[in-house]
């Protein structure tokens, strides 16, 4: 890293030697569409959650509340008291809770809840990394002195300990949460960017663009910032599957969501499921868990080696 | 230089591994379920740090272990107190046989007399603390007491200590004004105490067996300062040999210089079928060396409790499928490993709060408040909370604030909005503007802990709601937290319950006194003019039938109002290995070591024939 | 060289202001609990909660609370607990044994494992072996945590009786207590241990003297652990360094679920229960850990690779 490689001029091409390499890889090919399949579910939940709300609301009737229960997982609200704990049948796949609730339906809502949590959380991170990190790669001088200076102290703090201050202090709903990661994970984000646009601004492009009289924010937004997307979209990945996962710790830990079905919320649950012996709930949330965390891992590796040329062998 | 110090104190501490002891095999192991918060009595109020002090420190009074309803007798007394008729003057003549444990703090190390002098530091030190949590206890109720805490007030906070949040109460500058005479605390002699109040308090008695209550001797406390609660000094039957709050743990070795006490020779009905009276006049304590354990966890607890480790265990929901047939019968795994079960009722009352300043469904709101109130009242399933929740065993409905073992109870005042009645629900919430629960908006209900089974119940609770159409968003709490919302008046909807500190009814309807609103008590923050009256009179009465009428009418008023909806009152199972002898659950003292005796021959079969069962 | 690092030091300043910053912000704003309050009991009157409000400065101007906040760090006097009341430095002594007899051998162990593993890498790249770790890696990765504990405790100490569920104990027979939590650590961080090494490895394996070393005819094995495993140390050291921090604090959820009395416990639960004088300082404790490992791996550059300037 510190020896200065030749130059890879990177340009359009790049993407379309990228696809062309990922789509070689055939399990990160296979990666990706699990992690679509979940992005679909999620979908689905998130839609089952706007009927509740909805029907709640006396907005729309009962038919539209049947068709989401049975299609749209929206029946994670729905009590029977006669049915509490039952193991895996026809009628409930992966079994009910405590409150006789369909434990398939709360996953799915889960996972709705992981992946707009984790998408919303990557997003936000990425873009609070990139917008600081290019501030103080491009400027310098005491704005990078601040930035750097910004980026150990949040780094100095454990991550855990920032994590669940935060989301306490705004009151443990999705956007507390939201807050709460994103100030925690945009350093690394920050510390790439920074890094390459100290590199980048050095460049003839650059130096040419300057000359042309163009002003900071182009020249930064126009015409380095596409240089630094490729590392963004893997930071994207990276940062996706660690709030997911965080999200897990936090609402297990119970400073995360408690309203809602989340993945730590079921766990927590079926933690004191297990010692009963019931392993339905632990297991497929386990498993939903591990299989999105795994597809994403797979899929964000292959895209690094598609997308940084650096780092391939 | 402190820095220094304590720096030194690390490296040695870490070098060390924080000290390697030998393993020593206690005779018994008890366990809590939270941190043992230390032994300053003035400082910890939990029930666990209450049980971990009541082995070393000794009271006036305690609370007869057999007898039940509950009752108190003597132990640092030599009876039971002498009240006068006007029921203001309480004279407690005291044991000539009490000697605190030796200790570096005494000449010599060795522990000298107890005197009522004693009681009237320990008890001035109590009230005097600004951040003493057993101030209550005494504060305007003893005459001239609130005047001598004004006086010192001033000299102790200018000594305070702002890094280590300690007011010096131990301070040599302030023993003049620590040995000013109260008039209504004082020791005519070493062997007499006498209390007078200002007005009568027919339960003052059993606020001097609570924790707070200790006697300690003042050289300990001038000696340790503020690691005095590391460094216990009592005359109870114990002393604490090992203790530091993050070793999950307290050593408990025999005091040689405990006064002495038989074990009691009378008890409830049934006792003596039972055997709990076999060892009766024999001398205490049985146990040389006792471990008080922490466990925080359900699961490792219960296993725990298998293997024999641990001499007995609370139920909880987790543990009770293992343990209970749906039958209500021991599973046949306990039967056979001889576990018996400890059946008593708790004077515990749970309940969901509603907080009386909110705009919507409290005082503001008027009429329409109390009908949304009365509504979720009605909606709540209790039977159903109770079978989820408590295993449909271990609690009993509520129909009231006070639980139906507690004296004061009126079981012929029962609210009608304690039993579940979706339509009549459904109707109230119509009569308050909100048909079908529609402009009625998301009420927030704080949960008092995170955990899995605090979620549950506040589950049982939105599902519930829901049948009535009332939406309910839940919000997760730490304690702290918890408090601090009910403190600030911020939570709308909570669920929590209350332990009594004494068996009286006044102890639970001092609950919805409007001047006890939060922070104090008054978590709902109920205000009602007649009934701050009522219970104003009914506070300083005898417990009898005239005290009755007026607790009734207070109950009729409360449970039309319904600051809270009633959930249930507790039945506390413990489960008993077949060895411990003399175990049975007392409400406010549970952990009394010395009573406990282990039969160890009994013991040891039951572990060869598991061993050899594995 | 001293220069630098006396400058280094001074950075120190900054940070710590900055990190009492953030903390005194999180844990002053009162939304986590009130701090006076947790002292005060049940029965309790809002004049006695005002005066000790005001005797405890609580009720000061924020900018005096933070000076007195960071008055406190620079002191160096922890203080007491707020919940226990007892002194922090004690807490911190006896908690450190604890935490280091999880986190040290588990990451030892996890290290070495990882470290040799990533030869293996190194020397099949692109094989079936390399893949096949590769993607071990990344499954052992995709668990959560929460997974690996609940599991851990329920199947290997529950159902097999294989090591004790929970506890720990400072005797001899500590090991016994400790070799769960250890191995569930070791699982949890192998897998991006495994790949960090295997990186840097194979960043090593393209340079020139690897290819000049093999063009000499030096046998394989040779270059692999003496050349490529000798220079890989700058990142594998540079790894480790700034991993040392994390083991002072131990594994905040394995104490919690092990009810283990050490540092990670002891941080949760005053972060949880708003024990400002512990979070204070578990935080401060931590960031200085953090500067100093930094620091340590940037000289360790210099001495290392001497193009690296300091500046």
């Amino acid at each position: 890293m510190t020896d200065a490689a030749p130059v890879v001029v990177k340009g359009v091409s790049l993407w379309s030697d990228a696809y062309r390499r990922l789509k070689r890889e055939r399990l990160a090919v296979v990666c990706f569409f699990v992690v679509v399949a979940y992005v679909v579910i999620a979908l689905m939940a998130k839609g089952g959650q706007a009927v509740n709300a909805l029907h709640a609301s006396g907005k729309v009737g009962d038919g539209a509340k049947s068709f989401a229960d049975a299609v749209l997982f929206a029946g994670y609200e729905a009590k029977d008291n006669e049915q509490s704990e039952k193991p895996p049948s026809l009628e409930h796949p992966f079994g009910t809770n405590v409150h006789g609730q369909d434990v398939l339906d709360r996953i799915a809502n889960g996972a709705g809840i992981a992946i707009v949590l984790g998408m919303s959380v990557a997003a936000m991170a990425v873009f609070i990394g990139m917008l600081l990190g290019a501030a103080a790669g491009w400027f310098g001088k005491w704005v990078d002195e601040a930035v750097v200076w910004l980026y150990s102290t949040v780094s100095s703090i454990p991550d855990v300990m920032l994590m669940i201050g935060i989301a306490f202090m705004f009151g443990r709903t999705f956007t507390s949460l939201l807050i709460a990661m994103s100030v925690t994970y945009w350093v690394g984000v920050c510390r790439v960017v920074r890094g390459e646009f100290f590199k980048l601004k050095e460049r003839d492009y650059v130096l040419a663009a300057r000359a042309l009289g163009f002003g900071n924010a182009r020249i930064m937004f126009a015409h380095v910032a596409p240089n630094v997307a490729h590392i963004l979209i893997i930071m994207f990945t990276l940062l996706f599957v660690e709030a997911v996962k965080a999200e897990v710790v936090l609402s297990f830990l119970g400073v995360g969501l408690s309203n809602e079905p989340s993945w730590g919320i079921i766990i927590q649950d079926a933690e004191n499921e297990l010692m009963r012996g019931q392993w339905w709930q632990m297991t497929f949330t386990s498993v939903a868990l591990f299989g999105i965390v795994l597809a994403l891992q797979v899929f964000g590796d292959a895209l690094r080696d598609a997308l940084d040329p650096r780092l391939r062998h | 230089m402190r820095w220094a110090r304590s720096l030194a104190v690390c490296v040695a501490m870490a070098a060390t591994g924080g000290g390697c002891e030998p393993a020593v095999e206690p005779d018994a192991r008890f366990v809590a379920t939270q941190e043992i918060k230390g032994f300053d009595p003035v400082f910890t109020s939990d029930s666990y740090a209450a049980g971990a002090q009541k082995q070393v420190y000794e009271y006036l009074v305690e609370v007869h272990p057999l007898k039940r309803p509950l009752e108190l007798m003597p132990l640092l007394a030599e009876s039971m107190p002498e009240v006068s008729t006007d029921g203001l003057t309480y004279t407690f003549r005291l044991r000539d046989d009490a000697y605190f444990q030796d200790d570096p703090c005494f000449p010599g190390g060795k522990g000298r007399k107890v005197t009522a002098h004693d009681f009237v530091w320990c008890f001035k030190r109590l009230a005097a603390i600004p951040t003493s949590v057993g101030r209550w206890i005494f504060a305007g109720k003893v005459r001239g007491l609130d005047d001598w805490v004004e006086r010192i007030r001033k000299p102790l906070r200018e000594r305070l200590d702002t890094v280590n949040a300690w007011y010096p109460f131990e301070h040599p500058d302030l023993r003049p004004i620590v040995a000013e005479e109260v008039p209504g605390l004082r020791a005519p002699d070493d062997r007499t105490l006498r209390f007078e109040l200002t007005q009568p308090h027919p339960v003052f008695t059993w606020l001097l067996a609570m924790n707070y209550g200790a006697v300690y001797p003042r050289e300990a406390v001038e000696r340790h300062g503020m690691e005095f609660l590391n460094h216990p000094v009592g005359c109870g039957p114990y002393r604490v040999e090992n203790y530091f709050v993050y070793d999950k743990k307290v050593v408990y070795v025999r005091n040689r210089n405990w006064h002495g006490q038989r074990f009691p020779s009378e008890g409830a009905p049934g006792d003596r079928e039972a055997g709990l009276l076999d060892d009766a006049g024999k001398e205490l304590p049985f146990l040389d060396r006792v471990e008080f354990v922490v466990v925080p966890n359900t699961q490792p607890r219960w296993l725990k409790f298998l293997e024999g480790d641990l001499e007995w265990i609370e139920t909880e929901k987790e543990i009770w499928g293992k343990a209970m047939t749906s039958e209500g019968r021991l599973t046949a795994e306990l039967a056979a490993k001889g576990v018996r079960v400890d059946r008593q009722p708790r004077q515990n009352a749970a309940f969901t709060g509603f907080n009386m300043t909110d705009k919507v469904i409290g005082a503001p709101a008027g009429d329409r408040g109390r009908k949304v109130r009365q509504a979720m009242s009605l909606a709540f399933d209790r039977a159903h909370f109770i079978k989820v929740m408590r295993n449909g065993t271990w609690a009993e409905p509520a129909f009231g604030p006070i639980p139906s073992n507690v004296p004061g109870y009126q079981a012929d005042v029962k609210s009608p909005y304690a039993t579940r009645d979706i339509e009549k629900a459904k109707r109230l919430l119509t009569e308050a503007g909100y048909p079908e629960g529609r402009g009625l908006p998301v009420l927030k209900y704080e949960m008092s802990n995170s955990d899995a089974v605090t979620r549950n119940g506040a589950e049982i609770f939105k599902n519930c709601m829901a049948d009535a159409g009332i939406r309910i968003e839940l919000s997760s709490n730490q304690w702290p937290q918890f408090i601090s919302k009910i403190d600030k008046k911020e939570a709308q909807i909570f669920g929590m319950s209350w332990n009594a500190d004494y068996p009286d009814a006044e102890n639970f309807l001092q609950l919805f006194y409007g001047p006890n609103g939060a922070p104090g008590s008054n978590g709902t923050n109920y205000s009602n003019e007649r009934y701050d009256e009522l219970y104003r009179r009914m506070a300083v009465m005898q417990p009898g039938a005239a005290r009755d009428v007026v607790i009734r009418e207070m109950l009729v008023i409360l449970n039309e109002d319904c600051p809270m909806s009633y959930t249930d009152y507790r039945v506390q199972y413990c489960f008993v290995q077949p060895w411990l002898k003399n175990f049975k659950y007392t409400d406010l003292d549970p952990w009394l070591f010395k009573y406990c005796r282990i039969d160890r021959e009994e013991k040891e079969r039951r572990m060869a024939l598991a061993g050899s069962r594995r | 060289m001293m220069g630098y690092i006396l400058r280094r030091l001074l950075y120190v300043v900054p940070l710590v202001l900055g990190v009492s910053l953030v903390v005194f912000l999180i844990f002053d704003s009162g939304l986590l609990g009130d701090p006076a309050l947790s002292q005060l009991g049940k029965y309790t009157t809002a004049e006695d909660k005002a005066q000790l409000k005001h005797d405890m400065g609580l009720d000061d101007p924020i900018v005096v609370r933070y000076a007195h906040f960071v008055g406190r760090i620079a002191s160096l006097d922890l203080g007491r607990s707020s919940e226990y009341h007892v002194q922090v430095s004690e807490m911190l002594a006896r908690g450190i044994g604890p935490s280091l007899s999880i986190t040290l051998p588990a990451f030892l162990i996890a290290t070495t494992i990882a470290v040799s593993l990533s030869l293996i890498c190194a020397a099949f790249r692109g094989g079936p072996i390399d893949r096949g770790v590769l993607v071990a890696a990344v499954a052992l990765m995709s668990v959560s945590s929460l997974v690996y504990i609940i599991a851990g405790q329920y199947l290997l100490a529950h159902r097999l009786d294989l090591f004790p569920t929970e506890g720990f104990s400072r005797g001899p027979d500590a090991w016994r207590f400790v070799a769960l939590p250890v191995l569930i650590f070791v699982f949890l961080t192998i897998g991006p241990d495994l790949r960090f090494y295997r990186t840097a490895m194979l960043e090593e394996i393209k340079q020139d003297y690897v290819r000049t070393a093999r063009a000499k005819g030096v046998a394989p094995s040779r270059v692999l652990f003496v050349h490529v495993l000798r220079n890989g140390m700058i990142p594998i050291l540079t790894r480790v360094v700034v991993e040392l921090p994390f083991l002072f604090v131990g594994s905040i959820l394995l104490e919690k679920f092990f009810n283990i009395p050490g540092l990670g416990g002891i941080t949760i639960q005053g972060v949880l229960s708003n024990d400002m004088p512990v979070v204070r300082a578990m935080t401060f404790i931590f960031a200085i850990l953090l500067i100093v490992a930094n620091l340590l791996t940037d000289i360790a550059y210099t001495i290392a690779d001497p193009r690296v300037r300091l500046s």
